[in-house]
């Protein structure tokens, strides 16, 4: 059984069609690069399969369960954006256990010791760090 | 205007008399700015009518600036809507909200023009404000050394405000840097 599965999914803005059908299945622990020209539609991919867009036809799966309708912050999805979108105005102790307060989580005494604004660290590092390991 | 004039109201008095008479069928005359306590309340309508839309036009400029990946970033991490704008939108304005603020609070200071076309400070002292009573004193009184002390006061007041305003930017800003 796939981890993720991308049952034919298309995205239509308008007239426009930013992503043409196609299938895709990633097995649990699987390293899965998607490359192409710009334009071709990875973002798109990735935006569809994190819940910021919704396909306009085709099913995205987490194993047997389709995630139609299941909102972004449901999905369990780490998201490493373009420019890292770490928050500016949070310490990076504050970043990393956002996560955690959102869903009410006691917050891991590790975190504890990272008080330092994101500028002055790795961005990638702390922004693949953010997303809480939970579910 | 209408001090002690009687039969000839305010027009925007007038207007509202008339407005409530066609759509009520009743003549229900409010006296505004007789009574201390509604003239209190009509004055900081007026104000509040005449800076509202700088006001929103400032924190829509603030709320626009705000980074939209930030708030999708938040969304994926589970932040409901109260929560974004808790977390997100508002540390992301803080800067803008106190420039909007210094520049309501320094503009209440020398708020001048309204209060002295629709009440003159009046009815009695109750919607006078410090720079309608340096008006007051400097034209009837003629204390010039008094008012200038006063004047000076709130030079030093607001400068004070000002620059604390200005380092809480100064310091939002070096957070966000």
């Amino acid at each position: 059984m796939s981890a993720i599965h991308l049952e034919a999914p298309v995205k239509k803005f308008g007239e426009f069609t930013a992503l043409k059908t196609f299938d895709l299945k990633i097995a649990n622990g699987e390293f899965m690069a998607l490359l192409g020209p710009s334009g071709c539609g990875k973002s798109t991919t990735m935006n569809m399969i994190a819940g910021m867009e919704a396909p306009t036809s085709g099913r995205i799966l987490f194993g047997d369960r389709d995630m139609a309708g299941v909102p972004m912050g449901e999905r369990g999805v780490g998201f490493v954006f373009q420019n890292y979108a770490l928050f500016t105005h949070t310490t990076v102790r504050q970043s990393l256990a956002y996560g955690l307060k959102m869903h009410r989580r006691r917050r891991p005494k590790s975190i504890g010791a990272c008080e330092r604004w994101p500028n002055s660290c790795s961005s990638r590092r702390c922004s693949i760090a953010r997303r809480p390991s939970f579910r | 205007m209408h001090r002690g004039q009687p039969g000839s109201k305010p027009a925007i008095q007038s207007i509202i008399v008339e407005a409530t008479e066609t759509l009520t069928g009743q003549r229900i005359a409010i006296a505004w700015l007789s009574d201390p306590t509604l003239a209190l309340v009509a004055v900081m309508i007026a104000d509040i009518w005449q800076w509202t839309p700088l006001m929103l036009l400032i924190l829509l400029a603030g709320l626009v600036g705000v980074p939209d990946d930030q708030i999708k970033a938040a969304t994926l991490l589970g932040a409901n809507a109260w929560q974004r704008f808790v977390t997100i939108v508002l540390p992301n304005m803080k800067t803008i909200i106190i420039i909007a603020l210094a520049i309501r609070v320094i503009e209440n200071f020398k708020i001048f023009d309204t209060l002295y076309i629709m009440t003159g400070g009046g009815p009695g002292v109750a919607t006078e404000t410090i720079s309608v009573y340096i008006y007051k004193v400097t034209i009837q009184d003629l204390l010039w050394s008094y008012v200038a002390a006063i004047a000076l006061t709130i030079l030093i007041v607001l400068s004070i405000l000002a620059v604390v305003a200005m380092k809480r930017m100064a310091s939002a800003r070096d957070a966000e840097a």
